[in-house]
């Protein structure tokens, strides 16, 4: 018997038999990995831009970017958007960052709940913008607050006439005339074969639906998140890809509970117009965002309570009614 | 032995050198230099972004017609909660003393004694509207040859201090009664234009009309204006073309600001003539034209006074026109 067994042993020992069997087992076990390894040609990046844009928004937003562009694997990058704009200079840089990241790779963005004023600056340079129906987008242009008139007076010193307030309230509308310029000349050096909007009608800021903005120019189609990666898969030249979501730092701080309720962000929270104005402004602060994200009625309940009354206000809720504001 | 330990030292040291390369260097390689590049930016070209400020250089001067007598008083209402300050008027009453005119406030009491003797009535931004007595006594006036000038303002949303905090409030121009008794009117929306402004689409500009007597005002400059009208009237000045009224985005004119018939000029800005304000553009010769139209005036008491075949004696006179 055991003369047998060896006789059988040798024999599946000097046939292939075996060693195929063992060939298919190891092959199988090791072709998944393999082929992961080899079928991607590249990565398509999500940055997401959550919130109101500041100074920390734009610092996350833009090191997204730089690692994006400094991966090679990295080939094509999307833009999820669900913010009404911020900072006029967080804006502007943002835009740069954008602008700089579609002249190296495509650059395609998604519009969430809203991609308005500042965040619409951000998103300007895109490849391709997708919208959701439900999507705002729009309001380009700047408002801020008017210096206040301070001269004469010999409460504090200066060395010159207009040192206290930086020029009268007219020089003043100029300073913000060419912020909404630069902002305005921007989105048409980007979009401006796409627009059939005229400058005059875009420097009027309306806010537009995502369906609007399709036919106006200001969005290419109609789709979401899925289309956008597959659109910026398609223009980078990938057949297969992996995709990678970035996650910034920190937390995103929303104006405006429509785009704090469609935000994936995974850290986030409601603030109220005084983040960015301040409790009580004391210079002019450029803004990039819609005057109604910054109605205090909508987000801040202390100051709701006050408004039922008609005996409440604020720099943000004269902004809203054009009172000492320029918009 | 030092000879085999020599080798072993270059070799420890050719090692090292190439482990330090191929750890720097080769980030270095990967890196992409992309980000080296400078990004041009002709959006941002200043010359097109910064617009080029209008020249605020003028200076008032009246040049009145030589009848004029070149003495008199100008009387400014005060007693209608009256929306200017002294910065607002400082420049027009400068050049009506500088003429040889006293300036007299209106502030309460019987209004056809205070216009008695006086060249003009000036009426700006009031807050309350005219009582029909005063109506009737200023139709009086100018229908013995005084001249009135009603300058209005568009509605404004103002900030109000109240016990509560603060309130946001309308604040409307109470011109209808008085206005509408001379078939003129103020509208209650503000002008914009997006091509033709000093420096925001709010503060547009101006010029002056063939049909009018209005000289050298080329380019002036309004800042929240209203437009205004007459019937039968004469439009002295027009917004520059595409401007808009708030509210209707889609529809353009060029919409008077400045109208006047027989004996009453009516404005729809007040800002214009202000001491910050009246350099602006040409915004001077229309200061000089409204002092101008003030010291030509030509009262006559009511003892020998004959009423004026446009205002008193019209059958029409007490129709209002919507405001």
């Amino acid at each position: 018997m055991a003369s047998r067994i060896r006789a059988l042993l040798a024999r599946i020992a000097r046939s292939y038999v075996l060693f195929v069997v063992i060939g298919l087992v190891v092959g199988l076990a090791v072709a998944p990995v393999a082929w992961d390894a080899t079928s991607s040609e590249g990565t398509v990046a999500v940055v997401p831009v959550s919130g109101t844009i500041d100074g920390s928004t734009a610092a996350g937003v833009s090191s997204m970017l730089q690692q994006a562009r400094a991966d090679p694997d990295v080939k094509a990058v999307v833009l999820l958007v669900n913010s009404g704009g911020g900072g006029a200079a967080a804006s502007e840089e943002l835009y740069l960052q954008t602008k700089r990241t579609t002249n190296e790779m495509p650059l395609v963005t998604s519009v969430d709940a809203s991609a308005a004023s500042g965040a619409y600056y951000t998103i300007a340079p895109s490849d391709h913008i997708y919208a959701k129906p439900a999507s705002t987008i729009g309001s380009v242009g700047v408002l801020a607050t008017t210096p206040q008139e301070l001269e004469p007076t010999d409460l504090v010193a200066t060395t010159g006439p207009n040192k206290l307030t930086g020029g009268d309230d007219r020089e003043f509308n100029y300073i913000l005339e060419s912020l909404g310029n630069a902002f305005v000349g921007a989105v048409f050096e980007q979009r401006g074969d796409e627009l059939s909007l005229s400058r005059s009608e875009l420097e009027q800021a309306r806010i537009y639906s995502g369906t609007q903005a399709v036919q106006n120019g200001m969005a290419d189609s109609i789709g979401g998140r899925q289309a956008a990666v597959e659109h910026a898969a398609s223009e980078a030249g990938l057949d297969s890809y992996d995709v990678r979501v970035m996650r910034p730092d920190g937390t995103a701080r929303f104006l405006s509970r429509s785009n704090y309720v469609a935000s994936t962000a995974p850290n986030k929270t409601m603030v109220s117009a005084s983040y960015l104005y301040g409790e009580s402004p004391s210079g002019p602060v450029f803004l990039m965002v819609p005057a109604s994200y910054i109605e205090p009625a909508a987000n801040d309940s202390s100051v709701a309570a006050n408004d039922s009354t008609g005996a409440s206000t604020s720099p943000a809720r004269v902004a809203v009614t054009g009172g000492t504001h320029v918009a | 032995m030092w000879r085999e330990l020599g080798k072993r030292v270059v070799v420890l040291a050719v090692t090292a050198a190439v482990v330090v390369a191929v750890v720097t260097g080769a980030p270095m390689l990967l890196q992409s230099d992309d980000d080296g590049e400078s990004l041009q930016n002709p959006e941002y070209n200043p010359d097109d972004v910064s617009p080029d400020p209008i020249d605020a250089t003028g200076t008032v001067e009246p040049n009145p017609d030589p009848a004029a007598d070149g003495t008199g008083t100008v009387v400014i209402d005060r007693a209608h909660s009256n929306r200017f300050s002294r910065a607002d008027i400082e420049p027009l009453v400068d050049a009506l003393v500088r003429s040889g005119y006293e300036v007299e406030f209106y502030t309460q009491g019987d209004l056809a004694t205070h216009l008695d003797g006086a060249d003009a009535f000036l009426v700006i931004d009031p807050g309350t509207e005219f009582l029909p007595g005063d109506v009737q006594d200023v139709r009086q006036f100018t229908g013995n040859g005084g001249r009135l000038v009603m300058v209005g303002e568009p509605t404004r949303t103002t900030v109000a201090a109240t016990l509560g905090g603060t309130s946001v409030q309308a604040q409307e121009s109470r011109l209808t009664t008085l206005a509408s008794s001379y078939r003129m009117s103020v509208d209650s929306q503000y002008l914009y234009n997006q091509e033709h402004a000093d420096g925001t689409f709010k503060h547009v500009l101006v010029h002056q009309t063939d049909a009018g007597d209005v000289e050298d005002v080329d380019r002036a400059a309004m800042y929240t204006a209203a437009a205004v009208s007459a019937r039968g009237g004469t439009v002295l000045v027009r917004s520059a073309p595409n401007t808009h009224k708030s509210g209707s985005d889609e529809v353009t004119d060029e919409y008077g600001v400045a109208v006047r018939r027989g004996n009453t000029l009516l404005l729809g800005d007040k800002t214009f003539m202000s001491s910050s304000r009246y350099r602006v553009a040409d915004n001077e010769e229309l200061v000089a034209y409204v002092a101008e139209f003030m010291i030509e005036g030509d009262y006559q008491g009511p003892s020998g006074a004959t009423t004026g075949p446009d205002e008193a004696t019209d059958d029409a006179a007490n129709e209002t026109t919507t405001a």
